[in-house]
């Protein structure tokens, strides 16, 4: 119920940015060249691609960004810092207005690499840490480089730029998080993204080190306690888009603690671009180069490939959800079936995404569960996947018959199709004009004003200790 | 509806971070429940802490332990839903 302002950050999407799509957010594979071997990386990455763009290319891209109006650009490879150029392109970046930060397993992130970064202007620098050291060094495929990620945080911290760890959440990695907090405090980072991995990619060819979809029943409350005790020690824990959706965190995990932010479905090529090294446009960076490549910036301007090819606008255009669990969904109508990235791994199409917290609910609820199988092997291209299919369990694990689970929460009539509240019994979201909460059958109204009278008594009692203990210098 | 909920998700960044963790009537409550209790144990703040008190001198203890008191099963009763 609190509604705190703030300065909106760079890539914060206003109302003006998301009426007209503009491309605030740019994620920009600069190479495909990387020092590290990972076991999940989604492009394959090793060695660069064999046409990547000319510097004179890439300050042309720039340029382009600058005038479509995007506000921030990452850079990522690969291994951005591999490129001569990359503090040639940090500084072109900054210098036409933008905020430039970069994502980085730090392995050869050098001090003299650093001093070019910061005197470029980059920003902010994330470092992915997937695991305490046997387990990092073994996803990333080289011993060592657990510490090179940790010394790298140190010493961006050294340079005066702030900080961000990013971790994937594999299987392996949830008896971990608890450590990697620890690493992220002492390394001073700021904030911490955390996001499953997707099957894409040579992740896609360890598929038994992927999570399951009914392991959400369990990973979102662990991520909640997460959450809570990462901010107490100052440290933001953000979700990844392909962490889903709608259960009773929802608003503690996606709106920082304002209850009524919640997920709008896959925002590709609505805020954003992804740019690959060799000119390639899609609307997200993690995207399966085939299907969702809109042109290259080498054939067509890249305010066309934005703005007039299908492959980036589909996200923009209103989709049916295919007959899928998503399509009989409770909140069909606001997610559009989630992230486009994990569905389409999975699938080979969007709008069934089963990496779901709401879903997994509902099917606990029927007394089912799913689990997901590949059924065929990925080719081994960058940014390429398998196909896997949805097995619907009973809660115990065993067979069903069940081929298509469906949604069975009740949506009552006359409610908003698209605007959602918040029932302060059970912090579910429900459409707004709902009476009785269809997940915990709460008059959403009183639940309401019971909840505001419980925080009005704690602002009372927290206005109290203030007086007694906050006045005295 | 704010013009927050209109906007949809947001993203923290940079400068914002330290607003936006501190965003929300369960966090800010439990920060002060925090402080409270350190300011009875005698201990420290840490650096990142969003609420400081001071320390708790003997007459002003039975006051404080009330309204910490309050403060916790108020705290309780947001937290409830949740778990």
């Amino acid at each position: 119920m609190t509604a705190a302002r703030e300065t909106p950050p760079k890539r914060y999407l206003s109302q003006l940015d998301r009426d007209t799509s503009r491309p605030v957010l740019v994620v920009w594979e600069i190479t495909l060249a990387c020092d590290l071997k990972c076991s999940h990386c989604g492009s394959r990455a090793g060695a660069a691609r064999s046409n990547e763009l000319s510097t004179a290319e890439c300050l042309d891209i720039v340029d382009e960004l600058a005038a479509l109006g995007t506000r921030h650009v990452v850079l990522i490879g690969g291994e951005a810092y591999l490129r001569k150029d990359f503090a040639q392109i940090i500084a072109a970046i900054t210098s036409a207005g933008m905020v430039c930060t970069m994502q980085t397993g730090g392995r050869n992130l050098t001090p003299e690499r650093i001093r070019a970064a910061v005197d470029a202007g980059l920003s902010n620098c994330g470092v992915s840490i997937d695991g305490l050291r046997d387990l990092h060094d073994e996803l990333r495929g080289v011993r060592g480089s657990f510490d090179a990620a940790v010394a790298a945080l140190h010493r961006l911290r050294e340079f005066g730029i702030s900080t961000s760890v990013n971790t994937q959440i594999a299987r392996a990695v949830l008896d971990q998080l608890d450590g990697i907090l620890d690493v992220v405090v002492e390394a001073g980072a700021t904030n911490w993204q955390l996001q499953l991995t997707v099957p894409m990619g040579r992740a896609s060819d360890r598929p038994e080190r992927l999570l399951q979809p009914h392991d959400l029943l369990e990973v979102m409350p662990q991520l909640a306690d997460l959450y809570r005790r990462a901010t107490r020690r100052g440290v933001l824990l953000q979700i990844g888009n392909n962490i889903g959706y709608f259960g009773p965190f929802e608003g503690e995990l996606r709106g920082y603690g304002l209850e009524t932010i919640h997920y709008r479905g896959c925002d590709a090529g609505m805020g954003g671009i992804g740019i690959e090294a060799d000119g390639k446009i899609k609307g997200c960076p993690s995207l399966p180069t085939e299907g969702y490549t809109g042109g290259n910036v080498r054939d067509i301007d890249l305010t066309s490939i934005y703005y007039d090819t299908p492959e980036l606008s589909f996200a923009r255009e209103k989709r049916n959800v295919p007959h899928s669990f998503c399509g009989s969904c409770y909140y069909a109508s606001v997610c559009r079936g989630g992230c486009t990235w994990m569905a389409h791994s999975l699938f080979d199409k969007p709008g069934d995404n089963p990496y779901c917290h709401h879903r997994a609910l509902e099917l606990q609820r029927q007394g089912l569960r799913e689990s997901v199988r590949q059924v065929q092997a990925a080719p081994g291209l960058s940014f390429d996947h398998g196909v896997f299919e949805i097995a619907v369990e009973t809660a115990d694990g065993d067979a069903t018959d069940v081929r298509v689970p469906a949604d069975l929460t009740p949506r009552a009539d006359g409610v908003s199709a698209t605007a959602l509240t918040v029932c302060y019994s059970c912090f579910r979201h429900v459409f707004e004009g709902t009476a009785a909460c269809p997940f915990c059958a709460a008059d959403v109204e009183a639940a309401r004003a019971s909840y505001a009278g419980v925080v009005s008594e704690a602002r009372e009692a927290a206005s109290k200790l203030t007086a007694l203990l906050g006045a005295r210098a | 509806m704010s013009d927050e909920q209109q906007q949809g998700s947001v993203r923290p960044y940079g400068d914002a971070i330290a607003q936006a963790a501190q965003r929300g009537d369960l966090q800010e409550m439990e920060d002060h429940a925090d402080a409270a209790r350190r300011a009875l144990a005698g201990e420290p703040h840490p650096p990142s802490a969003a609420v400081r008190f001071h320390q708790v001198l003997d007459h002003e203890r039975e006051a404080v332990m009330n309204a910490l008191r309050t403060l916790e099963t108020k705290i309780g009763e947001m937290r409830k839903p949740k778990q």
